[in-house]
């Protein structure tokens, strides 16, 4: 049966105006010049950790006697550091070590945020326990947080990785509970419950779904966080243990030189600002492509 | 009441007499999307006269709301004048006066008042601030300003002036805030008031006070109004002349009661045959306009009304129609007149098919839905608000029971109480004779799949994030109603019945207009094939010709499928058109039931006599008693 003519609705919209676009909206955000230049910035950084042993010959903690402080030669394109270390070197090994406790620690602080927040919004009891939890966690600063669990834990990758997550699951937590909490309200999801969903569906199909977009876009941002947080607790000494390579130490070991040695500090900077900047457009180039 | 006329003369010459107070031509507006310009406003021109009001009526998307912000440059950033003139007393021609110029224009010579009164008011001022802040920008001692923003308020009727000027927003209701709002416009006695949908976000009772206090003001201070609406009725309470939009054009100009009484242009006579009316014969049916508006991104060459003109010939599609004056009236149509008469009246015969009331004759038959002493108390920290308040009602079977009231009545809430969404504070909900007050599981699984809902927003009611086809096919799934294949099947069959392609399955609810989704929204209701459907102001969000497609789809469906159904709306007129009984709730209480014919024609309780006074007929006076 039809509906008369009197109340033909309108013309469905076509399928040719929709073919363009990219699916997935968070990719179509990427797909943007913000994204491309975050992207580009990061990945840089990215391939020049992982092929750090394609890119320079020398050990990071390998020592030069005869070429203390050089300002960069033909053997060291980057000059060396006091100790006569290979500069490029130390900076390449030190990305791989930065990200490696970047892309460790905030997966967990992700992933333990969201948890606690789905508990959180299952049961008003265990919202309390879990808000006030993350008010505890957020009553320190995060360098004074460092050095706590450095005092317990002792001086070692494990511990800033440690250090990272504790910093970051409260921000994952509290906006996936209020985004849930917001989310769970709205009349589609009400429409969903009329139309028989339980609890689990409505959640996973309905909810999530829609509460998932600011803690991708948080991820991105999280990540920067992170970058900036390994960096002070190595720079302050508390990071990643010497001699191993590290952004924020060489970054401190470079203070005295200044001077008469400007690369040995801009290496880590030039890192540390093009990660930071970098993944902060991708966090907004994602923001945008989920408001679409 | 009075008011004191004492502004400085404008600076500029008094304009000769042939010059009017605003002339507007041709002026078109253009807004930057991403998909390119979208030209919103395209050539419209009028001219206003002082203490004259002109309404200008049109669907969304008509241009209504961006001439209104453009007479004055208050486009949003994206927004643009591109071309025209809208010049003020013959001199300043404020589509190119500089934003020094426009300052001084504004909030004096040009007040407005929004649509919105909650938000519109900075939550953090006084009113009386509100007030001050107003006239000393236009530079009024500050001795004066004080006395002057109590008389503003003592004039547009709020009671105690001098004590509420040291409250804020929130400790005023709705109406009160649109005075306010009222008294910020005439700070500084502006000759001209943009007033853009001023009652649309008001009940019935509060829209009547409003609009007297606006026509008042005009007579007694001499000020010009823009009034915008999309209300027929306020159109004909209010205003001399008539401006109907339509794509970002003017299709009929002229007198109201002209316009009203006969329109020239086949939009015109779709829109006004679209609005239910209180005073036609009880079963007429609506007539909706098919289609939808034409998108301004890509404008069409010929007449923008062409795609949904039922007139319309290749020349229409082709051409812009050219612009007919008689006797002070225009029309821009190709159609000439005796066509257009005849089809109006041919039209008009085939479609008062009289509605019969299913349920007559079947009262006896036990209920299928009811409550008994229904309560509902929500607490807050401080505060204990009673949303329902000892309701009895029942609904009996193959039966529309409407349910009308003002915001804050309770309907919403009995709705969600009826469906289960909220638990009852007290009282018994029957469904078929068992008690589902407080429902087991097995229970609540029953009332899932008898009763459904349909909801008002169709834009927050649908899930953004997935397709029309899994929205509708959700209440089986999460039911187990079927196979997959099964619910396709279904899903298809429902779209097709809501008049829907098939096709729109695959699309997102992004892809579709405001009348569409609720015909998703209804599919959805009707999937697990329900006896009872509960519509909580389904078409309070929609256009009139929309709402009158949608209504008719109810109507249709309620009588096909053997439905039982509550409709639940403010606008009296509706449910009346819809619902074989009427209860009128007011306050949480039900006061008025009965059947709706006669309960709309002889109202025994004095609030629904105020609530049927209080909706103004889009028949002008003059024209109804002719």
């Amino acid at each position: 049966m039809t509906a008369p003519a009197t109340f033909l609705p309108g013309p469905v919209p076509a399928a040719a105006a929709r073919k363009r676009r990219v699916r997935n909206r968070y990719l179509r955000g990427l797909a943007t010049p913000r994204g491309i230049i975050g992207l580009a910035l990061v990945g840089l950084v990215l391939a020049a950790g992982l092929a750090a042993p394609l890119l320079t010959s020398y050990d990071p903690n390998f020592q030069t006697a005869d070429a203390l402080l050089s300002p960069g030669s033909g053997g060291h394109p980057w000059g060396t550091d006091e100790l006569g270390r290979d500069l490029l070197s130390r900076l390449l090994y030190g990305i791989r070590a930065d990200l490696l406790v970047v892309l460790a620690g905030v997966p967990i602080a992700a992933l333990a945020g969201c948890s606690l927040a789905l508990l959180a919004t299952a049961h008003r009891a265990a919202d309390v326990a879990v808000q006030r939890l993350f008010d505890l966690v957020l009553s320190f600063p995060g360098l004074i947080l460092g050095l706590t669990v450095t005092a317990v834990m002792g001086v070692g990758r494990g511990t800033v990785i440690v250090v990272i997550a504790l910093v970051e699951t409260p921000g994952f937590g509290r906006l996936l509970r209020g985004a849930i909490l917001v989310h769970r309200d709205r009349e589609y999801a009400v429409a969903a419950r009329v139309g028989g969903a339980g609890p689990l569906r409505l959640l996973t199909r309905h909810v999530l779904p829609n509460a998932a977009d600011p803690v991708v876009v948080h991820f991105a941002l999280a990540m920067s966080v992170a970058v900036i947080l390994e960096g002070a607790m190595s720079f302050i000494g508390i990071g990643i243990r010497p001699p191993e390579a590290a952004l924020g130490a060489t970054l401190a070991a470079s203070r005295p030189y200044l001077e008469d040695h400007p690369a040995y500090a801009l290496g880590p900077l030039v890192v540390i600002t093009a990660l930071v900047v970098g993944l902060n457009l991708i966090a907004e180039a994602l923001n945008r492509g989920a408001r679409r | 009441m009075t008011i004191s006329v004492d502004k400085p003369l404008p600076a500029v010459p008094e304009a000769p007499a042939a010059a009017p107070l605003l002339r507007v031509r041709d002026l078109h507006v253009s807004f930057d999307t991403e998909r390119g310009p979208v030209q919103a406003v395209r050539g419209v021109g009028f001219d206003l006269a002082r203490g004259e009001t002109l309404a200008i009526v049109g669907e969304s998307g008509s241009g209504k709301s961006t001439t209104a912000l453009a007479l004055n440059r208050m486009l949003p950033a994206a927004g643009r004048i591109t071309g025209g003139s809208v010049v003020l007393d013959g001199t300043l021609d404020l589509a190119a006066a500089t934003e020094a110029e426009l300052r001084d224009i504004r909030g004096a010579r040009i007040g407005m008042v929004f649509q919105d009164p909650m938000t519109s008011l900075n939550p953090l001022l006084t009113v009386g601030r509100h007030l001050d802040e107003a006239m000393r920008a236009h530079g009024v001692d500050r001795r004066r300003r004080t006395a002057r923003a109590t008389e503003l308020l003592d004039l547009v009727g709020i009671p105690e002036p001098a004590k509420r000027m040291r409250d804020h927003p929130h400790q005023f209701s709705g109406g009160m805030r649109q005075r306010v709002m009222i008294a910020l416009a005439l700070a500084n006695e502006p000759d001209v008031l943009l007033a853009d949908e001023p009652t649309t976000a008001l009940d019935p009772t509060v829209q009547d006070q409003i609009l007297t206090l606006v026509e008042d003001l005009g007579r007694e201070t001499g000020t010009a109004t823009v009034l915008i609406t999309h209300n027929m009725g306020v159109v004909a309470r209010s205003s001399a002349r008539v401006m109907v939009l339509y794509g970002g054009r003017v299709v009929e100009h002229g007198r109201t009661a002209d316009v009203l009484t006969a329109p020239r242009h086949p939009y015109s006579i779709g829109l006004l045959r679209a609005v239910p009316r209180l005073d036609a014969p009880y079963g007429t049916r609506l007539e909706g306009i098919p289609g939808t508006p034409p998108d301004l991104s890509a404008p069409p060459a010929g007449c923008a009304f062409a795609d949904r003109c039922t007139l319309a010939t290749d020349r229409c599609r082709d051409e812009q129609p050219p612009v007919r004056d008689t006797a002070g009236r225009t029309v821009a149509c190709w159609v000439d007149d005796a066509a257009l008469r005849l089809t109006a009246a041919a039209s008009k015969a085939v479609a008062d098919v009289p509605r019969t009331a299913a349920a007559d004759g079947k009262a006896e038959a036990q209920p299928v839905l009811a409550v008994a002493g229904l309560g509902k108390v929500f607490h807050s920290r401080r505060n204990r608000v009673v949303a329902l308040d000892d309701v009895s009602l029942e609904l009996r079977r193959g039966e529309t029971l409407g349910v009308v009231g003002e915001s804050g009545s309770g309907k919403s809430t009995l709705v969600r109480t009826l469906v289960g969404i909220h638990a009852p504070t007290s009282g018994r909900i029957l469904f078929e004779g068992r008690d589902l007050t407080k429902p087991g599981r097995a229970e609540l699984r029953n009332l899932r799949r008898h009763v459904q809902m349909v909801f008002q927003d169709p834009y927050a009611s649908l899930n953004p994030r997935m397709t029309v086809g899994a929205i509708i096919a959700d209440p089986l799934v999460s039911q187990g109603i079927g196979t997959a294949a099964d619910q396709r099947r279904r899903v298809a069959e429902l779209l097709e019945r809501v008049g829907l392609d098939a096709a729109a399955a695959d699309r997102h609810p992004r892809d579709f207009s405001g009348g569409q989704r609720q015909r998703i929204g209804i599919a959805r209701a009707l999937a697990p094939k329900p006896s009872v459907l509960i519509c909580d102001e389904p078409v309070s969000a929609l256009d009139v010709s929309v709402q009158a497609q949608i209504v008719n789809l109810l109507a249709d469906l309620q009588a096909e499928l053997g439905l039982s159904m509550v409709f639940i709306a403010h606008d009296l007129a509706v449910v009346r058109q819809i619902s074989h009984r009427i209860a009128v709730m007011r306050a949480g209480r039900v006061v008025e039931t009965g059947p709706a014919e006669e309960l709309c024609a002889r109202p025994r309780h004095p609030y629904t006599r105020d609530l049927l006074a209080a909706v103004p007929s889009p028949v002008p006076a003059a024209a109804a008693a002719a």
